[in-house]
């Protein structure tokens, strides 16, 4: 007697790390490896004339000390356009938090970006006299986004039956990247004009991206339903991670850290370079505009580099009936196993290379007084897949000559509305400053999407004459 | 001073967040209301993948001139050698009371012997003297021949000194030699004279025995005589699949084969031919070959030592087959009788030692006809569904190839065989009859499309279920009016896909 069981139809149909949601669970994963560390938009920190860390948003910006030694310091921001903790989970009948997928997806836009960064600015050092400037720093950069449609959302966890007989794209594109990087910069005034560069030597640490992120799903209506699956995606590793389970190793999808030392990665041969150019321009003494584009490179990845690739157009019909029948056991999770193999990766062992997330700042500033000012700043980004613009305006006040407050309200593609605020402190040679973009995140981080800090101490001797 | 002055501020904002960030981590789960379409069966399958895959009984499967698959069940009936027929040739005495003696030969009771090859024996001589002298004595059989030359017997008989005698000759091999009857006798003589002087002398007997002859070829004329053969069983599981209903094939066949060494005339009889199906229902065949029976043909005198195939066909005509088969079998039990020469013929015929009748039995079924059958199967199941499955629905797309349809009904069951719930609410046509032409052929595949929703409550059904019930009614086209034919080729494409509504 042949008993028939259905039970590991589960396998191809419920949400887990099974079946074909096997690599876009994992993909989705990353938004928590991204969620770990933390770095900066930094709308306040370009608004804040009179601090030295302004310099690597523009390095056309000058501060009024001829010597300037940074300690370390760090900046951090996370986010991501519209989901909060709060507006994505209830709770339920049974007194516990869930989230409900369908209120998760209500709220995700067409294209959803989940970023962090971070920059752990280890020093700088910098000296300017008379209309020039030197300086050199050395900060470890870490920078995390994933950018997945909302489609893929919804065909995970709402399942595909609502896209009968469309293709939807369900192609994440992702980046996780940490970096060593060593800067030296100029800047030279001239006039009204100061124009500033910066040379950046990078050494690569990890690197876990997407390259061709094309993947859809046709689900068929006219039919039974056949899938139809094209792909045309490669998944990028290199340095300290390994991915193992991608191509069919046997095992499970997961990231591991390699046996690489560190140093040896850090000073490797996961090799950049990177320009910073920015410029100011002064139209009197009250209104001045500057502008500047960062992080214009790239890294070679070539030290434990891999690239898995999946393309290919896969049409998956169903199972043979008479396979079925004879099967001693009638498994419909062979269904899982089948579509797990269509988006199998082959994995080729090759450097590949990774753009930096470049930035642009366009800022206009305007002295009402010596003490009030204000300003606006445009702000770009290319976060992997997604292009992201924030606009934002400012004011900043210097209570005396020791202590300066600031405030910010932006508006990002990825950030929503934000209020942020910011200080600094000057007590001798000492300058203290804390800065994050979006203030209500640091009290009530649950029901904000976006949060950013930015802390650190600079040491600055010496007065510049205008 | 100042520092502290500047951070306690800031840590009195963030320290209500990291409070805030152990909630995050008390997210139990993700509610799920998801509706997965999935294909789950894309299948063609003709006739011949399906016969691959089966596990028939069926010797062979060919398919006869105008492609119609033809199921083959064979196998080797009983035979009759002609050791059964024929008792070995008994000793037997003879005696020559005179020099000459003619000597009547009845060694196969009921056969007018003509000729005898012989393969082995003796012939054993006991001879009675009372001349007491020295004898030179010749023996001699005309009718034993070998190589044109009399079967010839010479010895010298010596004197023992006593009257009379008895002399014992040492047993002469006659191998090889043909005994050539006239009105089954055969003629002994001898010449007995003196060693002394020549002269003539009459013995006082002369005799003795053929002992262990052995043939290799008997003629004569054989009278009539009956003879029977073993019961055997031939099996079907063409009907094994526990259908009821109307069956109607329309040119079956059944065959016996016979293959005949002996040269005898020889009329074969089907004494019984009973088909019987599984449930102990019987036909048995009726029509003039039961009576009559059927003369095998026989090699001829001059083709000593080749055979002749004779073959009976039972069909559609000439006995109830189709009526037979109609109950479908699975399995015939026959017997056969035979008569040599059953006419009493006086012509010569012959026998060998190796001499035999073989029969073999063949049933032919041409997937040809009609039919209209139901059956009733239930099996335990364990669906095991996960609990997050809410509902389903299935969509059904057959394109049948075939000239033949079916119904489907699913019953689930409770251990009480009481009935929980049903997949359809009355029984659901799955598979269209492909029409035919005048051949019975197929035409065009006929494309069915079936909905079958499953919701929540027949899930609960099916989950608690301990026997699925399946009712299938199959029936060719024109629910099982118009005769059809069965191709290997015919296809059927079978295509599921499901929506499945998850919660979880």
């Amino acid at each position: 007697m042949k008993i028939i069981t259905f039970n590991k139809i589960k396998k191809a149909c419920l949400p887990g790390n099974q079946g074909f949601q096997k690599k876009y669970g994992f993909v989705l994963g990353l938004v928590f490896i991204g969620m770990i560390p933390l770095r900066a938009q930094d709308i306040g920190l370009s608004m804040m004339t009179n601090l030295w860390q302004t310099n690597t948003l523009n390095p056309a910006k000058m501060t009024d000390r001829k010597f300037i030694f940074s300690f370390p310091g760090i900046s951090a921001s996370m986010g991501t356009a519209a989901l909060t903790y709060n507006n994505i989970t209830s709770t339920n009948a049974e007194g516990k938090t869930v989230i409900i997928a369908s209120d998760l997806i209500d709220r995700l836009n067409k294209k959803n970006t989940v970023w962090a960064n971070t920059d752990f600015e280890t020093f700088h050092l910098a000296f300017g006299k008379d209309r020039w400037q030197v300086s050199v720093n050395h900060a470890v950069k870490t920078n995390n986004s994933i950018t997945f449609p909302k489609e893929l959302a919804q065909l995970a966890l709402q399942g595909n039956a609502q896209f009968l007989g469309q293709t939807v794209n369900i192609a994440p594109e992702f980046n996780a990247s940490t970096y060593s990087e060593w800067a030296v910069g100029t800047a030279i005034n001239y006039d009204r004009f100061t124009f500033g560069a910066k040379l950046k030597f990078l050494g690569g640490l990890s690197n876990f991206s997407s390259g061709n992120a094309v993947a859809s799903i046709h689900t068929n209506d006219a039919s039974v339903y056949e899938l139809t699956l094209a792909s045309d995606y490669t998944i990028n590793s290199a340095g300290l991670l390994d991915v193992t389970g991608l191509d069919g190793d046997g095992g499970e999808v997961a990231i591991n850290t390699t046996d690489m030392d560190g140093l040896d990665a850090l000073f490797g041969q996961n090799k950049g370079i990177a320009f910073d150019i920015g410029a100011t321009f002064r139209l009197h003494d009250k209104l001045t505009f500057s502008g500047s584009i960062l992080d214009i490179g790239s890294i070679n990845w070539k030290e434990n580099a891999k690239v898995y690739s999946s393309n290919g157009t896969y049409e998956y019909k169903g199972l043979d009936l008479l396979n079925l029948i004879e099967s001693e056991d009638a498994d419909f999770g062979q269904i899982a196993d089948t579509l797990s193999e269509i988006f199998q990766f082959t994995k080729a062992e090759q450097s590949y290379r990774t753009a930096l997330a470049w930035r642009t700042y366009w800022t206009v500033s305007y002295k009402f007084s010596e003490k009030f000012r204000v300003g606006g700043l445009i702000h770009t980004r290319r976060l992997k897949g997604n292009f992201d613009p924030t606009v934002a305006i400012n004011a900043a006040l210097d209570l005396g000559r020791w202590w300066t407050l600031g405030t910010n309200l932006s508006h990002g593609k990825s950030t929503g509305f934000a209020i942020g605020a910011n200080t600094a402190i000057r007590l001798g040679p000492v300058q203290l400053f804390f800065a994050t973009d979006n203030l209500p995140a640091l009290f009530n981080v649950v029901n904000n999407s976006y949060a950013h800090a930015r802390l650190g101490m600079n040491l600055g001797f010496g007065k510049r004459e205008d | 001073m100042v520092l502290r002055w500047l951070l306690l501020p800031i840590v009195a904002m963030i320290l209500p967040s990291c409070n805030q960030l152990d909630s995050i981590n008390s997210i139990d789960n993700i509610e799920i209301q998801a509706d997965y379409a999935l294909p789950l069966i894309n299948s063609t399958t003709t006739i011949q993948d399906l016969l691959e895959a089966s596990e028939t009984e069926a010797t062979l499967i060919d398919t006869n001139s105008d492609g119609t698959l033809t199921f083959n069940y064979q196998s080797v009936g009983p035979d009759v050698t002609a050791g059964q027929l024929f008792a070995n040739i008994p000793d037997f005495p003879f005696a020559v009371p005179n020099q000459r003696a003619t000597v009547p030969v009845e060694i196969f009771p009921g056969v007018k012997l003509e000729t005898l090859k012989l393969r082995g024996g003796t012939i054993n001589f006991q001879i009675h003297n009372s001349v007491p002298e020295d004898i030179n004595i010749q023996i001699i059989f005309s009718n034993l021949i070998k190589n044109g030359q009399p079967f010839t017997v010479t010895e010298q008989l010596i004197n023992q000194g006593q009257t009379p005698q008895e002399f014992l000759l040492t047993p002469i091999d006659i191998t090889g030699y043909d005994l050539n009857l006239d009105n089954e006798e055969m003629t002994v003589e001898y010449v007995a004279t003196k060693v002394s002087d020549g002269s003539s002398v009459t013995l006082d007997a002369v005799g003795g025995w053929g002992r262990d002859w052995q043939y290799d070829f008997v003629s004569g004329n054989f009278t009539a005589k009956q003879f029977s053969m073993e019961e055997d069983t031939l099996s079907i599981d063409l009907f094994d699949l526990g259908f009821d209903g109307a069956l109607s094939l329309a040119d079956p066949q059944l065959s016996l084969d016979f293959e005949n060494s002996f040269g005898l005339a020889i009329r074969a009889r089907i004494t019984k031919l009973t088909m019987i199906n599984t449930e102990g229902a019987s036909v048995s065949l009726n029509g003039r070959f039961a009576q009559e029976g059927f003369l095998l043909d026989a090699p001829g005198l001059n083709e000593v030592g080749t055979s002749r195939h004779s073959t009976l066909t039972l069909n559609k005509d000439n006995s109830n087959i189709v009526e037979m088969l109609a109950i479908q079998p699975h399995k015939i039990i026959y017997q056969m009788s035979g008569e040599i020469n059953p006419d009493n013929d006086s012509a010569i015929s012959f026998i060998q030692p190796t001499s035999k009748v073989t029969t073999s039995i063949r049933a032919t079924v041409p997937a040809h006809g009609t039919f209209k059958m139901q059956t009733e199967q239930e099996t335990a199941i364990d669906f095991g569904q996960p609990d997050q499955l809410k509902s389903a629905s299935f969509k059904l797309i057959t394109t049948n190839g075939m000239p033949f349809g079916a119904q489907v009904q699913f019953y689930f069951l409770n251990d009480n065989n009481t009935v929980l719930d049903s997949l359809f609410k009355n029984q659901e046509m799955i598979l269209t009859a492909a029409s035919v032409d005048a051949d019975g052929f197929p035409i065009n595949p006929t494309p069915l499309t079936t909905e079958i929703e499953v919701p929540a409550s027949r899930l609960t059904a099916m989950n608690e279920s301990k026997k699925m019930l399946m009712k299938i009614s199959l029936a060719t086209s024109d629910d099982g009016q118009t005769p059809v034919k069965i191709t290997p080729d015919q296809a059927l494409s079978v295509k599921l896909g499901a929506i499945l509504s998850i919660e979880e």
